[in-house]
C-alpha cells in the first residue's frame, strides 16, 4: 500500500473520530442551550408576565382598597383570564390557574388539563417569585412547564407548552451539527491531503525516485527538495550517499574488471598447458602403446578433460555472475542436439549400468530458435548429474514443446531418473553454487557443485527456469523450460538449399598454413592436427617472425596465437594487414585460450578472420579453415 | 486690555439692547363668569405666560361677564376699544362668542380657553382648521364619541344584563346644549348606555345657577326609578355647588360621568377631563405665540392633548360596576371615594 494510501487510512479515521467528537460535544452544548433557552423563557412568561398581569391588579386593588371588595377582585382576576387567553393565542403556551388549596382548575386555556409532577422539578427565583420548572407528560404529550403560587388570592400558576418547538430546534440542531462535521471533515482531510502531499509525499516521492534511480544507474543523484527540514536533511543525506555508492560502484566495477581480467589470464595461463596435457595426450594414444601405457595415457587424457570442465564451469559462472555472458542465438531441431546429447552420454550412464532413455513429442519437424550452446550445457548438465546419482537404474530425457501456437512458445525439457533422490530439507539449496545435497557426495560423486547453480542461471538467461520435484531414494526430476521461437523444419530446409553448409563441405587436400605458436607442447599439438586435416605446417615462434615469413612465403592461412613473445599475434595481424603487398590478405585463425568473446572481437576488428579457443580440437580447426578459406 | 476692554463694551451694549428691548404688553382678558374652573384656568394661563416670557413685561385687565352675554359683548367692545390691549383672552364659551361676534376682530388678536364647543359657536367648521377671524384657542374637552368609548369600556367589564338608564343633565348654555346634543346622536351606537334628555334653560343674574339646579333635581326625582344614574353636561351647571349632593339626596341618584374633577369628587363615577392648570398653560403658550408675531388665525383651533382621568370607588361599588384596572392605573392620583 502506497504511503499516500496509509497516510489517508490512519489520517481520516483520526479525523473522523476527532471531528465527530467535537461536533456531539457541540451538539449537546447547543442542545442544553436551547433547552435552558426554553426553560429560561419560560420561568421568565411566567414570572414576568404571567405573574405581573396578577400582581399588577392585585396591587391596584390594595392600592385602592378594593382588596376585599369581591366585584373587583372578581373583575380583575377575569380581567387575568382575558388576558392569558390573548397571551395565549399570541405566545401558544398554555396557562392555567388553580385553587392552590383544593387544585380545582380556575381557569384553563387547555380543555383538559393535568397537574405536572412538582416532585422533582427544578426550583428556580425569578424576580422573587420562587419558580418549579420540567417537563413532564401531560394527556399523553410532553410539555414543558413552570408553575408558580400566588398567595394573596390562593392561586397556583401553571404554564406549559408542548415540547414539538423545542424538539423540532433539536433536529435542527442534530442536521446542522451532522452537517457541519461532514463538511469540516471533508474539507480538513482534503487540506491535510494537500499539506501532507506538499510537505511530506511530494519530497519522499522525489526522495523514491532518486533511490529508485540510485538503484538502477548507481549514480550520483541530485534531489530537489529544498526543504530545512527531516525531509530536506534525508535527501541530501540521499545525495550524499548516492555520491558515495556511485563511488563504491566505480571501485566494485574496478575490482571486478580486475577479477575479470584475472580469470582471463589464469584461463590462459592454464589452458595452455592444459591444451598441451589434452593434445599430447590424443597424440600418444595413436601412437602404438602397450595396454598398460595405453590404459595411463587414457587416464591422462581424462584426468585433463575433467580439469577443463572445472575450469570451464568457473569461467562460466564467472561469465554469467559479472554480465558478460552473449546471446548466440542459431537455429537448430532440437530432437536431433537431445538425441545426440543422449547418444554422447549414453557411454557415461552405461558405466553406472544405467539406461539412459530419450523421448520427445512432436519435436521431430521443427527447428528452434536459441542458444544452442547453453541449452546442450544445461541438459548436459542436468544429465550428467542425473547418470552420476543414478546407478543401475533409468534416466529419461524427455522433451517437448509448450504453447507452440501463442506468441511464447517454450520448450520444455524433463530430465527423470530413479537415482538417490534429494531429502527435501537440501532440495531448496541445489542451486546454490557449491552445494550438493550432502557433503559426502562431493566426496563419493565428485563434481564443483556448480553444475545445478550454472544450469539454473543459463536457463534464466535463456528467459526460463529449471524446477526440481524430488523423493529421497526413489529419484529426482528435473524440468527445464526456455523461450524459444518455433517454425517448421521444411521453411528451414528452403532456406538452407540456398546457403553453403560448411559442414559438408570437404576442406582441400595440401593447404600450406603458418602456425605462429611460442609454446612448444601448444605447437606440437596444433601442428600434428593439421597435418591430420592434411596441411603442409610451417611454423614461427613469434609474431615478428610469422609476419616476416608471410611477406616472403604464400600462405593458404596463418594460425596465429596471441601471447607470443617479441610481438603478439594481435600485433602481428595488424602489421601483416598493413603490408602493402598480396599478403595482406592472407586468412589469419587466431589462437586464444582467452575464453570470453569480447576479447576475440577485439582480435576480428585488429584484423583475424576467425578465433580458434583453446584446446584446439581437430574439427574446430577443420571449420574454421572451411569458413575463413569459403 | 484691548480684550478686556471690548468684552466689557460689548457687555454694555447687551444690557442696553434688552433694557431698550423689553416690551409690556396689555393682555385684556374677559371671563365669562365667575366658576372655579373659569378662575382656575385665568390664574394658570397668568402664571404660565409670567413663567415663559420672563423678559416681558405684562398688564392685565380682567373683567367678569357674569354669565351674561350681553355683558360679555359690551366688556369684549370696551376693553378692545379703551384699552389699547395686545391681545383680547375670552375664558369660556360665552365671552369667546362675544369676541369672535365683535365686528373689530380684524385687529386685535383674540384667544380663548375653556371652551368645549369651539366648532358649535361657528370659531372653526373643524378642529385642526385655522378661524376665518382673528381667533385661535384649544378646547379643554375631549369629544363626546370618546367620552362613551370610555363609559362603555368600563360598563362592559361589569356584569350589566341590560342597558344602563343615564339621565342626560344640561342647560340651554350653548356648550352644555352642545354637548348633550352629540351625546343623544351618538346613543344608539352603544347598546350598555340609554340616554334620557334632562334641561333646564340656562340663567344669568343672582341664584342663577341655584334655580337650573333646583329645577335639575325635581326632574330628577320624578323619574329616578326609572334611572340608573346621570350624566351632568359641561357648562355652568356641572360646576354648581352641591348639586350632586342634593340630587343624591333626594333620588339617590349618583353621576356616571363627570365634566370635572369636582363632579367625580362629588361622586360622578368616573370623568375625563382638563384640570384648570392644564387649560392655562396650553392658551399660555399659544398666547407667546400670537405676542411674538403670530396671527392667531393662521393657528388652528385644536383639542387640548392632555386630559385627567378620574373615578370615584365609592359610586362604582354602589352602582356594582367595577372599574377596569386600566382606568384605576390611568386615574392614578385621581382616585376618590
Amino acid at each position: 500500500m502506497k504511503i499516500k494510501f496509509k497516510l489517508l487510512a490512519t489520517f481520516v479515521p483520526i479525523l473522523f473520530i476527532g471531528m465527530t467528537t467535537t461536533g456531539y460535544w457541540s451538539y449537546l452544548t447547543a442542545y442544553e442551550s436551547v433547552r435552558e433557552k426554553e426553560y429560561q423563557l419560560l420561568t421568565q412568561t411566567l414570572s414576568l408576565t404571567f405573574m405581573e398581569l396578577v400582581n399588577e391588579r392585585h396591587f391596584l386593588l390594595v392600592n385602592s382598597g378594593l382588596e376585599n371588595v369581591p366585584v373587583f377582585r372578581d373583575a380583575y382576576q377575569n380581567e387575568v383570564f382575558d388576558e392569558l387567553k390573548l397571551l395565549h393565542r399570541s405566545t401558544g403556551k398554555h396557562y392555567t390557574v388553580t385553587n392552590a388549596s383544593s387544585n380545582e382548575i380556575l381557569f384553563s386555556t387547555q380543555e383538559t388539563w393535568s397537574r405536572p409532577p412538582t416532585d422533582n422539578a427544578s426550583i428556580v427565583s425569578v424576580n422573587s417569585y420562587k419558580v418549579a420548572f420540567g417537563e413532564a407528560e401531560l394527556n399523553g404529550e410532553k410539555v414543558l412547564f413552570a408553575c408558580t403560587s400566588f398567595a394573596p388570592w390562593n392561586w397556583k400558576l401553571t404554564i406549559s407548552q408542548p415540547t414539538n418547538a423545542l424538539e423540532r430546534s433539536l433536529v435542527k440542531i442534530t442536521w446542522t451539527a451532522l452537517l457541519v462535521t461532514l463538511l469540516s471533515l471533508i474539507l480538513v482531510s482534503f487540506l491535510l491531503g494537500r499539506v501532507i502531499h506538499h510537505f511530506v509525499l511530494k519530497p519522499v516521492s522525489k526522495i523514491k525516485q532518486a533511490t529508485g534511480h540510485i538503484a538502477e544507474e548507481k549514480s550520483q543523484v541530485s534531489i530537489s527538495v529544498q526543504e530545512h527540514d527531516e525531509l530536506g536533511e534525508l535527501a541530501r543525506d540521499v545525495e550524499v550517499m548516492s555520491a558515495d555508492i556511485a563511488d563504491y560502484v566505480t571501485k566494485a566495477q574496478s575490482a571486478s574488471k580486475a577479477k575479470t581480467d584475472f580469470l582471463a589470464v589464469m584461463s590462459h595461463e592454464i589452458r595452455t598447458p592444459l591444451n598441451g596435457i589434452q593434445g599430447l595426450a590424443t597424440l600418444l594414444l595413436e601412437t602404438p602403446l602397450d595396454e598398460k601405457q595405453k590404459q595411463y595415457a587414457t587416464d591422462l587424457k581424462t584426468s585433463a578433460g575433467i580439469l577443463a570442465q572445472v575450469i570451464n564451469d568457473v569461467l562460466d559462472l564467472s561469465k554469467i555472475e559479472s554480465g558478460r555472458t552473449e546471446m548466440d542465438l542459431t537455429e537448430f531441431n532440437p530432437d536431433d542436439m537431445l538425441r545426440d546429447l543422449v547418444t554422447l552420454l549414453g557411454t557415461n550412464a552405461s558405466a553406472n549400468n544405467t539406461r539412459l532413455e530419450y523421448r520427445s513429442r512432436d519435436l521431430g519437424n521443427v527447428v528452434i530458435t536459441s542458444d544452442i550452446t547453453k541449452l546442450r550445457q544445461i541438459v548436459i548438465n542436468l544429465t550428467s548429474n542425473a547418470i552420476k546419482f543414478t546407478r543401475e537404474g533409468t534416466v529419461t530425457v524427455s522433451a517437448k514443446l509448450k504453447g507452440r501456437e501463442t506468441e511464447n512458445p517454450q520448450l520444455v525439457v524433463a530430465v527423470k531418473d530413479t537415482g538417490i533422490g534429494i531429502a527435501p530439507e537440501r532440495l531448496q539449496h541445489i542451486f546454490e553454487k557449491f552445494m550438493q545435497s550432502d557433503t559426502s557426495i562431493s566426496r563419493r560423486y565428485g563434481g564443483t557443485g556448480l553444475g545445478l547453480s550454472i544450469a539454473k542461471e543459463l536457463a534464466q538467461l535463456l528467459g526460463g527456469d529449471i524446477k526440481v520435484v524430488s523423493r529421497e531414494g526413489e529419484g529426482s526430476c528435473f524440468t527445464v523450460n526456455v523461450q524459444v521461437k518455433v517454425r517448421s523444419a521444411d521453411e528451414q530446409q528452403q532456406e538452407q538449399l540456398q546457403e553453403f553448409d560448411a559442414s559438408e563441405a570437404q576442406l582441400s587436400s595440401g593447404l600450406r598454413v603458418l602456425l605462429a605458436e611460442d609454446n612448444a607442447i601448444n605447437a606440437v599439438v596444433a601442428q600434428a592436427l593439421l597435418e591430420q586435416l592434411g596441411c603442409h605446417v610451417d611454423t614461427a615462434e613469434n609474431g615478428l617472425e610469422a609476419s616476416i615469413k608471410v611477406e616472403s612465403n604464400a600462405y593458404d592461412a596463418v594460425f596465429m596465437d596471441i601471447h607470443m613473445p617479441v610481438m603478439d599475434g594481435v600485433e602481428a595481424t595488424q602489421r601483416i594487414r598493413a603490408a602493402k603487398n598480396n599478403s595482406a590478405s592472407v586468412p589469419i585463425i587466431g589462437l586464444t585460450a582467452e575464453a570470453f568473446t569480447e576479447r576475440h572481437q577485439v582480435f576480428i576488428q585488429a584484423g583475424m578472420n576467425d578465433v580458434v579457443t583453446k584446446p584446439v580440437t581437430l574439427e574446430a580447426l577443420r571449420k574454421s579453415l572451411l569458413v575463413t578459406l569459403h | 486690555m484691548k480684550r478686556i476692554l471690548g468684552a466689557l463694551l460689548t457687555l454694555v451694549a447687551c444690557s442696553f439692547h434688552s433694557v431698550t428691548h423689553a416690551e409690556v404688553y396689555r393682555i385684556g382678558i374677559v371671563d365669562t363668569v365667575s366658576l372655579p374652573i373659569v378662575e382656575g384656568s385665568r390664574d394658570a394661563f397668568i402664571k404660565e405666560l409670567d413663567r415663559i416670557m420672563p423678559e416681558d413685561d405684562f398688564e392685565f385687565v380682567t373683567v367678569n361677564a357674569e354669565g351674561s352675554f350681553e355683558k360679555a359683548a359690551e366688556l369684549v367692545t370696551r376693553v378692545i376699544a379703551n384699552e389699547n390691549i395686545d391681545l383680547l383672552v375670552t375664558v369660556a364659551t360665552l365671552a369667546t362668542s362675544a369676541a369672535f361676534n365683535h365686528s373689530d376682530t380684524g385687529t386685535t388678536p383674540m384667544l380663548f380657553m375653556t371652551v368645549a364647543d369651539p366648532i358649535g359657536e361657528g370659531v372653526v367648521n373643524a378642529f385642526e382648521q385655522t378661524s376665518a377671524k382673528n381667533i385661535t384657542g384649544q378646547s379643554h374637552v375631549l369629544a363626546a364619541s370618546v367620552k362613551l368609548d370610555m363609559l362603555d369600556g368600563l360598563l362592559s367589564a361589569s356584569d350589566i344584563t341590560k342597558p344602563v338608564k343615564i339621565a342626560l343633565v344640561h342647560s340651554s348654555y350653548p356648550s352644555s346644549r352642545n354637548l348633550a346634543r352629540e351625546l343623544l346622536a351618538l346613543d344608539t351606537a352603544y347598546p350598555n348606555v340609554e340616554f334620557i334628555n334632562v334641561s333646564t334653560p340656562f340663567l344669568t343674574g343672582d341664584n342663577a345657577l341655584s334655580h337650573m339646579s333646583t329645577d335639575i333635581v325635581n326632574q330628577l326625582a320624578e323619574r329616578a326609578q326609572a334611572l340608573d344614574g346621570y350624566w351632568l353636561s359641561t357648562g355652568p351647571l356641572s360646576q354648581a355647588e352641591g348639586l350632586v349632593e342634593a340630587i343624591y339626596a333626594k333620588t339617590s341618584l349618583l353621576p356616571i360621568f363627570g365634566e370635572n374633577i369636582t363632579s367625580v369628587q362629588q361622586g360622578a363615577l368616573m370623568g375625563v377631563v382638563s384640570d384648570a392648570e392644564s387649560i392655562g398653560q396650553t392658551a399660555a403658550n399659544t398666547a407667546k405665540r400670537i405676542l411674538q408675531g403670530e396671527s392667531p388665525n393662521s393657528i388652528p383651533v385644536k383639542r387640548m392633548d392632555k386630559y385627567t382621568m378620574a373615578v370615584n370607588i365609592s359610586t362604582a361599588i354602589t352602582l356594582n360596576i367595577p372599574i377596569p384596572s386600566a382606568y384605576l392605573k390611568l386615574a392614578k392620583h385621581h382616585v376618590y371615594q
